[in-house]
Formats: structure tokens, C-alpha cells, sequence
């Protein structure tokens, strides 16, 4: 199975504080690798090195076998790596349709001179891209709300259109930042399905969720950071029976003294 | 009161009118990908002093010097731009009211722009229809823009830029478009400006200006096209609707502003507010 991703020995010093102490992962092609951890464990900070925000003090992020360092975030979006946020980051006073058409950007060809001229070019990528964003609606569900702007949507509905904007980018990793957090069991279920169907179309993802039996029944291989450290990686069956695992949810079973 | 008679006291007003729609939708359009930049006037002012120099000391016609004088402001742009766009906020706006005081120092200073006295006795070339073609041209030209990737993206930016930069979007050439074509715009007008009021003097592009131009956008609402035109007639037409009132004129006005700012903070002319309005009918 080839890899798409390589995280190799990632370290994040903020003031000497260690974000990120060594962390290496890997996300196979056509895989969902989940990652998962106590809040603070470092695992947001780990998508924010990823696509660039942020720089690592240490290690390598091989995407596709290139490097990623010091690549601006623009630029890491382009080669194909799409994300959501925990803290929802939609553009609230633009519609629903906007918003998704606003990640096709670098994919719309036309130049300058279309866009004054209103050059064939320019009218049928826009159609096309508008008939794109109000599938990729449909898709999870959002259709009907198309023209509303995007901060009058629920919570979960908010969260459905960051993956319809993420999925806009047409890209090859998907990063899923807590997708169901503040979702109702139907919609997780919704959600679920719809990441199996991106699987099935060969789209790799790595996301953070904290909620044990979504994640356990989706994901493929799991990570599990613990005070940005890797305590434990492998199969959501080994996991759940790791005891580092256990001992950094639940605490540690202090040895009664003989 | 026959036409004649009206057009010839109320002429530079009803030009004027057209002008600072202009100047207002320049700034509208910094603003739409939320950059809060005030060299608005100074562009301007580049505008009308290097086409009234075209005509008056190099005695080109009306048409290469209003084209040279808005190469001179687009140009001017593109050179500050680059470094200063890489600010933002209320860094920005200091950055750009900064250059717009150097312009006018350098325009009170230089011989070619006739120092403290200004430019007199530029001819009046300008007309009522060049005005209104120069203005309907920048709203298609906006318009189409806004129904574009460009103008989605611009969008994209004032609302959240890390995100917009995370969707792809390459953020720095962006807002230096809409900053060079703030300029392009502002320089023609001010050529066309420059004009109809046969004088030019460096104040009239200062920091009064550049504040001016800021309350027409904002008055009028920057979510669309309509709003800096409107803001932009009325900040223009106020003080003579108001001429009545005399010395508390400028206190009226004052007034005004400061009751639309408090009850209608998106500006006069908000699409969002009018959509409300036809749903609960």
C-alpha cells in the first residue's frame, strides 16, 4: 500500500513548551486514519503543521514523497490537501453555494480578461462549478439551504459545509477536524456514510474526533497522541486493548503498596 | 429656473456627483477584501495633477492625459502596494494615510505642480457624458468582477484569511489587485476632475478627502455596488441640500453620519436588510 503521507519525527516548540515531541505517522493511500488523544494531546496542532500554518521545529512532512517545508499554506491546499476546523471557519455572511465555490478558486482557468469579456470560458466553468458546489450540497445534505448564508445554519449543518467546502478542492487528503463534534446520532451516522462513500472513491483521511464508537467503527488505523507524544499506533482493535492507551484516558492504577 | 441656467450652477455638483461615486466604489473595492486602506485621495490627486499637467504645460489632448494620469496612479499603486499590503488593520490605514500626506507634501513642493498655488486655468474639457460613461464602465467592470472567482475571493479574504488561504487561495496578488484597481480608478477620476474645476491645490487631496471618501462607502454600505454610489451622492449633495441651516451646516451633516453608523451598521443600502424586508411581506 503506498503512502500518501509521511509524518516523520515532528517536533513543535512553542516558547519551549513541546506541542509535538517526535511524532511520525503515516497515511496510506485510499485509508481513514483517525487520531485520537486527551484534549491538549497536540493533535490539531499536528493539521496546523500539516497544511502550513505553522512550521515544525523538527522533522519532515513528505506529501506525495515531496516535501512540505516552508511551502506556503496556499500552496500545500493546491497539491491537495483539504481540512475543517474544531473551531468551525466558514465565510458566515456569504451563501451556502459561495462558500463551496470559493475552494474551487485555484481550479477556475479563466483569466482576467474572461471575467471582463464574459468569454465563453468564463460562463460555462462558472455553470460548471456552480452545478459542482450544488452536488457537492446535495451530497451532504445542505441542498435546499443553498442560497441562505452560511452563518444562519445549525451547528451541524455548519460542520456538513465545511466538508462540502473541503471536498470543492477536489483534493487527495482529507483532514477532518472533530467532523461530528455537537452532532445528533443521525447525523453522525449521515457523516459516517459519507466518509465510507469518500473512501470508496479512493480519498484518504486523517481525522480527530473524539467520540470513541465513530471512530472505531470507520477509521482503518489509528494514532493515539498523549502530551504530543505517540503512546500507541495500530488497528482500533489493538488500540482499544493497549494499556498506554487506557492509562492515558483513564489514568494509571497506582500499585498498592504491598 | 430654465435648463441652461441650471446646468450652469449646478453643473461641477451633478459632475461631482459622478466623480466621488467613483472615488466611493475605488474604496468599496479595498474594503470588500477587508483592507482598510485610505490612499483613496491621494490617488486621486495623482490622477488630476498629472493630466492637468498633460494638458495644461504639455498641452496633450483631454483623452492621453486622462489615460496617462490614471497610468500615473496605477503605477504609483503597484510600486507602495507590494510592501505595504503586507500590513494590515489599523497599520494599514496609518501606512496609507502616511503615503497619502507625502503626496501632498510632494505636490506642494515640486515646480511642475505649481507648489502652494496649485494648478490654475486647466481647461474645462470634461463632460457630462464622459463622467457618466467613466462611471457606468467601472460598475460593469466591478459588477463582472463580483460574479467572478476574483470577487468570491475577495469575499473569502475580509471574512477569514487563514481560511481563505486554506481553500488555496493565493491572498497577496489579490489585494493587490483590488488596491491597483482602486487606484486605476481613482486616478481617472481625478483626471476627469481635475477638468471641471479649472483649479487644483494639494489640499484638496489630503487627509479631509481621504476620510470623505471612506464615510461615502460606509454610509452607503459596502455589501454591493449601489451603496457607494449612493453614499457618495449624498456626502456630495448634503452640504448644499443643507445650505439653509448655514453655520450648523457641518454639525447637521455630522449628525447624520453618526445616526446611520448606530442604526444602520451596514450602510444605507444593505441587500441583506431589503431581502428581510420582502420575505416578511
Amino acid at each position: 500500500m503506498p503512502e500518501l503521507l509521511n509524518l516523520a519525527g515532528l517536533t513543535l516548540e512553542f516558547g519551549g513548551v513541546k506541542a509535538l515531541n517526535q511524532v511520525s505517522l503515516n497515511v496510506h493511500a485510499g485509508h481513514i486514519e483517525g487520531l485520537i488523544g486527551p484534549n491538549g494531546a497536540g493533535k490539531t496542532s499536528l493539521f496546523n503543521l500539516i497544511t502550513g500554518l505553522y512550521r515544525p521545529n523538527q522533522g519532515e512532512i513528505l506529501f506525495k514523497g515531496d516535501s512540505l517545508l516552508g511551502i506556503p499554506p496556499q500552496h500545500i491546499a493546491q497539491r491537495g490537501i483539504a481540512r475543517t476546523f474544531q473551531n468551525i471557519r466558514l465565510f458566515p455572511e456569504m451563501t451556502l453555494i459561495d462558500n463551496v465555490m470559493v475552494a474551487m478558486h485555484s481550479h477556475l482557468s479563466y483569466r482576467f480578461m474572461d471575467v471582463l469579456l464574459r468569454s465563453k470560458p468564463f460562463r460555462q466553468a462558472e455553470l460548471q462549478a456552480r452545478e459542482r458546489a450544488s452536488a457537492l450540497l446535495d451530497r451532504v445534505g445542505l441542498s435546499q439551504h443553498s442560497g441562505s448564508l452560511a452563518g444562519t445554519l445549525s451547528y451541524g449543518n455548519q460542520r456538513k459545509l465545511e466538508i462540502a467546502r473541503a471536498l470543492a478542492m477536489q483534493p487527495q487528503l482529507l483532514l477532518l477536524d472533530e467532523p461530528v463534534a455537537g452532532m445528533n446520532p443521525t447525523e453522525k451516522n449521515d457523516i459516517q456514510a459519507l466518509i465510507r462513500s469518500l473512501r470508496a472513491e479512493h480519498l484518504s483521511v486523517l481525522l480527530i474526533e473524539h467520540d470513541m464508537r465513530f471512530v472505531m467503527e470507520l477509521c482503518d488505523a489509528l494514532t493515539v497522541l498523549d502530551f504530543g507524544r505517540v503512546i500507541a499506533q495500530g488497528s482500533p482493535q489493538a488500540i482499544q486493548e493497549n494499556p498506554a492507551v487506557i492509562a492515558a484516558y483513564l489514568g494509571e492504577e497506582t500499585p498498592r503498596a504491598g | 429656473m430654465n435648463w441652461v441656467d441650471w446646468w450652469a450652477t449646478y453643473s461641477t455638483l451633478v459632475l461631482s456627483v459622478g466623480v466621488y461615486g467613483m472615488m466611493a466604489l475605488s474604496i468599496s473595492l479595498t474594503l470588500s477584501c477587508g483592507l482598510l486602506a485610505l490612499a483613496n485621495a491621494a490617488f486621486m490627486g495623482i490622477g488630476a495633477y498629472v493630466s492637468a499637467i498633460a494638458t495644461t504645460t504639455f498641452e496633450l489632448p483631454f483623452y492621453p492625459a486622462l489615460l496617462l494620469g490614471t497610468l500615473g496612479s496605477t503605477l504609483v499603486a503597484l510600486l507602495i502596494g507590494l510592501p505595504v499590503l503586507r500590513l494590515s488593520g489599523v497599520y494599514l490605514a496609518m501606512a496609507t494615510l502616511g503615503f497619502g500626506e507625502v503626496v501632498r507634501i510632494i505636490l506642494l513642493n515640486l515646480d511642475i505642480t505649481g507648489g502652494p498655488l496649485g494648478l490654475n486655468g486647466i481647461p474645462l474639457l470634461t463632460q457630462w457624458w464622459q463622467v457618466l460613461l467613466a462611471l457606468l464602465s467601472t460598475v460593469i467592470v466591478l459588477q463582472c468582477l463580483r460574479v467572478s472567482r476574483i470577487g468570491r475571493a475577495f469575499e473569502a479574504i475580509r471574512e477569514d484569511e487563514t481560511a481563505a488561504r486554506l481553500m488555496g487561495i493565493s491572498t497577496h496578488p489579490l489585494k493587490l489587485l483590488a488596491f491597483v484597481m482602486g487606484a486605476s480608478i481613482a486616478g481617472l477620476a481625478g483626471g476627469l476632475n481635475a477638468h471641471y474645476t479649472f483649479t487644483l491645490s494639494p489640499g484638496n487631496f489630503g487627509f479631509e478627502n481621504a476620510v470623505d471618501i471612506l464615510t461615502m462607502a460606509v454610509l452607503g454600505g459596502i455589501r454591493g455596488l449601489p451603496g457607494p454610489l449612493l453614499g457618495g451622492a449624498i456626502i456630495t449633495l448634503l452640504p448644499e441640500v443643507l445650505r439653509d441651516l448655514q453655520e450648523y451646516r457641518m454639525a447637521a451633516n455630522g449628525l447624520i453620519l453618526i445616526l446611520v453608523v448606530l442604526f444602520l451598521p451596514q450602510g444605507l443600502w444593505d441587500s441583506q436588510r431589503f431581502r428581510g424586508w420582502f420575505k416578511r411581506a
